[in-house]
């Protein structure tokens, strides 16, 4: 009861749960969430009425439920990209949207996600990047989370089928995974490319070499490097 | 699937994740133009008068299909500014579903093939019916191709007989009569000939080994009481011994001689000779021949002999070609095999294991019956299908339980299976009955389809007509000024939209007879029993169609009667007559025309140009059709089943005809669906007396099926009398009869 008095004091609805007609049926009762008036969303987001509707329109059409989840997220992706393998970058994408932590993403959290990406200034895209990269939140980014970030990358290629052995149920079959020599000898040579990859740029970022980019580390290199900053200024991701 | 195309945008923002560790720059972002977002727009979708409305985006998600590409502009009403389709607008909500939701799923109160008419029409593959409902179109699919195959199969099959009828060998005609008893007298009495020898070979089975006490004095003490027993009492066939050989021997030569007559008349011997009924009479037969074999002294084969008479019970088994409900049963066993081994596989189980511990339950009891295992299994067989004969039974407390259980278990076990048998047949037995009752029904259907069709087109002859006259009027009538018509009000609107419409179509089969320079219509050729011409050279056109009022070109809904063995002479321009003819177009024409049935035909191949042919000569299968021809040399039609005969006889007349596919869908082969059949007057119409009738006949003999059966439209011959004025009318009276073979 008091539950429910605290819950009506919240401005922001929050996940609301169905009947307790579900709950007897014994399936997980599907959360429904219905976003704020989409007044507040333009303010917050600076999007103009026409495209949120246009984005919710479309959000809704693919998760009537109101919430995305990790799932749903992974096969947007794989329409996307159809030859590589996606889950690993997915679930960094996710991560990165998923404010929370709670493993749904809402409808406010894409657009303000999208907002502060595409209207948003230079540095407020270098701090969504950094959130992206940074696997665990705990502030940095270590060599291991950066490699796992270029790695993912990688694997949305369409050589990402060499480079990934393990393939998740709902992913596109990997058609060149074969135990042949030769096809050994190539993913190994695709990965160490990305390692290198990832190392050249971990050097990049990491100005004071102690293992470890910090925001500060990040942000300088960043708004430093030119192509990065001009890149960044540039995409804007018009509706 | 195009939705996800709105989550680009996500993907794109999420890609400025790239930027920093990107070893190269990344291009820019294509420049968005700046147009005012067409695509964001609804519209409308009018199905019948029901309005869809809908996203532009939502209808271009799937560019292959009608609503998706530019052939929707076909349907475009400027006027009312939507999308007008003339369709089911029930049907047309779940196409739009498919639009809106990616997945497209079957009703399943629709009809099926509706349902995939409307498919086609907009486009969509049945393909991407979604998960749940896919089954059930493919079941729903499958059940309806099987449907039209067998009918389309029995038709041919009966079309093919009918067809090639005359062309058949004996061989031939004998197999379809032992298949089908209903083809002919003869094998109708073939068939009851059998069926009654088959009932008399197996009572005299049975009744054989009855005990016989007839005739032999039963000795009586004085009150009464039989002092001793007939312990002479023996079978039947003992003492009629002579008698019931006599009567084997008839049943089985019989037999052997329907085999014989079978495996002669077989179109694949090897085939027949492995086929289940075969392999039934030839072990009803063997046995008898096998006893003729061997000598009875020799008692071991003496047993074996009689061993083999028990064979002779399988001769009830030929009944099966007699009843249908045998076969079913036994396609029924046949289908269900799986399920009938499940229920004896289970049973042996169950009987194994009830009987070990049946057995060691009463091991231990004096006298008892259960002496072994196997001892034990009839116990337990008794006990779960309740019978209980009660010769065994257990004595100790743990063999009553045991005894118990068992029983329970056994009405179980058996009364799992049964249901999926009994359900299987009974599926296979509506089935046939639907298949039977649909081919009887068929031809009732047909005969209707074609009276329904008649009318309709007796209708566009009566507008016709209308026209014409009306046509006819203007033109003598009011010369070129139409319009102070003298008629009235109506007269100003000569050419109504129908008009339009009929002039245009008469126009163009005007068009037509010109261009191949034949005729629709049929002159002054007495008829004298020849089949007249249905092409004519342009030059002895006595009358011009149309206008000149007199009848009219009649080409009923459009199907112009080209003979059809036009085909096999060249461009006959001379009219046909037997005479012309050389023997080589004879036999060009018996070998092109499945008919020749026709009365075209029937000079042809009879050398004749009697008037007064009666088709007796007429293939079977003809219906009966009587023209009675009235003194004053109209021919009458009167014709079974031919609707609408119009008899109209003074005035210009008659068409009637039958639209060519009236069903019997014999259209297959050619063999002349259609039948026009015309008469023209002359123009000097009246003088009844002598009225110069040309008749003309033309006929088509739409094979009808071999059964006998009469409906068939069809047949129908008919052949005005009237020769030119000064000759008698000769009225021909043609009846055709059906002989149903």
């Amino acid at each position: 009861m008091a539950k429910y008095l605290r819950r009506s004091f919240r401005r922001k609805k929050e996940v609301r749960f169905m009947g307790s007609a579900e709950h007897e049926d014994g399936d997980s009762p599907t959360p429904r969430y219905r976003p704020d008036g989409i007044d507040a969303l333009c303010k917050a987001t600076g999007f103009s009425r026409k495209e949120l509707q246009l984005m919710y329109r479309s959000f809704k059409q693919e998760c009537p439920t109101g919430t995305v989840n990790e799932a749903t997220f992974r096969r947007i992706y794989t329409h996307f990209f159809p030859y590589g393998d996606v889950s690993p970058y997915a679930h960094c994408v996710f991560r990165a949207f998923d404010i929370r932590h709670n493993g749904v993403i809402n409808f406010e959290d894409l657009v303000l996600g999208v907002s502060s990406l595409s209207r948003g200034s230079v540095p407020d895209k270098l701090r969504w990047v950094f959130t992206l990269y940074d696997a665990d939140g705990d502030g940095v980014i270590s060599r291991g989370e950066l490699r796992d970030v270029v790695m993912a990358v990688h694997r949305l290629s369409p050589h990402g089928n060499l480079l990934s052995s393990k393939t998740i149920p709902d992913m596109m079959p990997s058609p060149s995974t074969t135990n042949s020599a030769a096809a050994m000898a190539e993913r190994r040579n695709h990965e160490m490319f990305a390692e290198r990859h990832a190392d050249r740029i971990f050097q990049k970022l990491d100005i004071n070499c102690d293992g470890q980019v910090t925001w500060d580390e990040f942000l300088e290199t960043c708004t430093k490097d030119e192509t990065i900053a001009n890149t960044m200024a540039n995409m804007d991701v018009a509706l | 699937m195009a939705s996800v195309a709105a989550w680009l945008p996500f993907a794109r923002a999420a890609a400025i994740g790239w930027v920093p560790i990107a070893n190269n720059p990344l291009p820019p972002p294509p420049i968005a133009k700046e147009r005012r977002r067409p695509d964001d727009e609804k519209l409308i979708v009018n199905v019948s008068g029901r309005r869809f409305e809908t996203w532009r985006n939502t209808l271009e998600k799937y560019p292959d299909t009608l609503l998706g590409s530019n052939e929707r502009e076909f349907f475009y009403d400027e006027e009312t500014k939507e999308y007008f389709f003339d369709r089911d607008p029930d049907i047309f909500r779940h196409i739009l579903n498919y639009y809106r939701t990616g997945k497209l799923h079957y009703p399943k109160h629709e009809c099926l093939t509706s349902y995939d008419e409307e498919l086609a029409f907009f486009g969509i593959v049945p393909d991407v019916i979604g998960d749940c409902c896919y089954e059930d179109y493919r079941d729903r699919k499958r059940e309806n191709a099987e449907r039209i195959m067998d009918d389309k199969l029995s038709e041919n099959n009966e079309q093919n007989s009918q067809a090639a009828q005359d062309m058949r060998n004996t061989r031939e005609k004998m197999w379809r009569a032992f298949e089908n008893p209903h083809t002919s007298t003869a094998a109708l009495v073939f068939y009851y000939v059998t069926g009654f020898f088959i009932a008399v070979s197996v009572m005299a089975n049975v009744v054989e080994t009855v005990p016989c006490t007839l005739g032999i004095a039963m000795p009586l003490a004085a009150d009464g009481r039989l002092l001793s027993k007939n312990s002479e009492s023996i079978p039947c066939g003992e003492r009629y011994k002579i008698i019931f050989f006599c009567l084997d021997t008839a049943c089985v030569m019989i037999f052997t001689a329907e085999y014989l007559l079978r495996l002669f008349a077989a179109p694949d011997r090897c085939k027949f000779m492995r086929s289940v009924m075969s392999i039934i009479d030839v072990v009803a037969i063997l046995p008898y021949y096998i006893g003729l074999g061997i000598s009875t002294e020799n008692d071991d084969v003496s047993g074996a002999f009689v061993t083999l008479r028990v064979f002779r019970v399988f001769r009830i088994f030929k009944f099966s070609r007699h009843s249908q409900g045998l076969r079913i049963l036994g396609y029924t066993l046949k289908s269900c095999a799986s399920e009938l081994g499940f229920l004896v596989f289970s049973l042996a189980m169950a009987i194994i294991i009830f009987a070990t511990v049946m057995f060691y339950a009463e091991k231990n009891v004096d006298g008892t019956n259960f002496t072994s295992i196997p001892a034990a299994f009839w116990y337990t067989i008794v006990t779960m299908t309740t019978l209980g004969y009660g010769d065994m039974v257990p004595k100790t407390i743990a063999g009553k339980v045991v005894g118990g259980v068992c029983s329970l278990s056994g009405v179980l076990v058996i009364a799992l299976p049964v249901p999926v048998i009994v359900s299987n047949f009974s599926r296979i037995y509506h089935q046939n009955q639907r298949a039977d009752k649909r081919k009887a029904q068929k031809k009732a259907r047909l005969a209707r389809i074609r009276l329904a069709k008649a009318t309709s087109g007796a209708a566009f002859l009566s507008k016709k007509r209308a026209v014409e006259s009306r046509l006819l009027a203007q033109e003598s009538g009011l010369g070129l000024d139409g319009d102070n018509g003298a008629g009235g009000g109506d007269d100003q609107h000569w050419l109504r939209e129908e008009d339009i419409f009929e002039l245009q179509h008469h126009h163009l089969l005007r068009c037509l007879e010109k261009a191949t320079d034949r005729e629709f219509i049929e002159l002054e050729n007495p008829f004298n029993g020849q089949p007249q011409s249905m092409q004519r050279s342009a030059g002895s056109r006595s009358t011009s169609p149309t206008l000149a009022g007199q009848g009219s070109l009649v080409s009923p809904a459009g199907n112009v009667r080209n003979k059809p063995q036009a085909g096999g002479r060249s461009s006959a321009s001379s009219p046909l007559s037997p005479e012309r003819l050389t023997r080589q177009q004879q036999q060009q024409h018996s070998a092109m025309c499945p008919c020749c049935l026709c009365w075209t035909c029937l000079p042809l191949h009879q050398r004749s140009s009697s008037t007064s042919a009666v088709a007796s000569a007429a293939p079977p299968t003809v219906s009966q059709v009587n023209v009675v021809g009235s003194s004053s040399g109209a021919a009458q039609l009167s014709m079974d089943d031919m609707p609408g005969a119009p008899v109209a006889m003074d005035g210009p007349i008659t068409q009637s005809f039958v639209p060519a596919s009236g069903g019997s869908g014999s259209s297959s082969s050619s063999s002349s669906a259609n039948v026009t059949i015309r008469r023209r007057h002359n123009e000097t119409s009246s003088s009844s007396s002598s009225s110069p009738h040309q008749g003309v006949g033309q006929v088509q003999m739409l094979q009808q099926s071999a059964s006998g059966a009469t409906e068939g439209p069809l047949e129908f011959q008919i052949s005005g009398g009237g020769q030119h004025q000064s000759q008698p009318v000769e009225t021909r009276q043609t009846i055709l009869h059906i002989s149903a073979l």
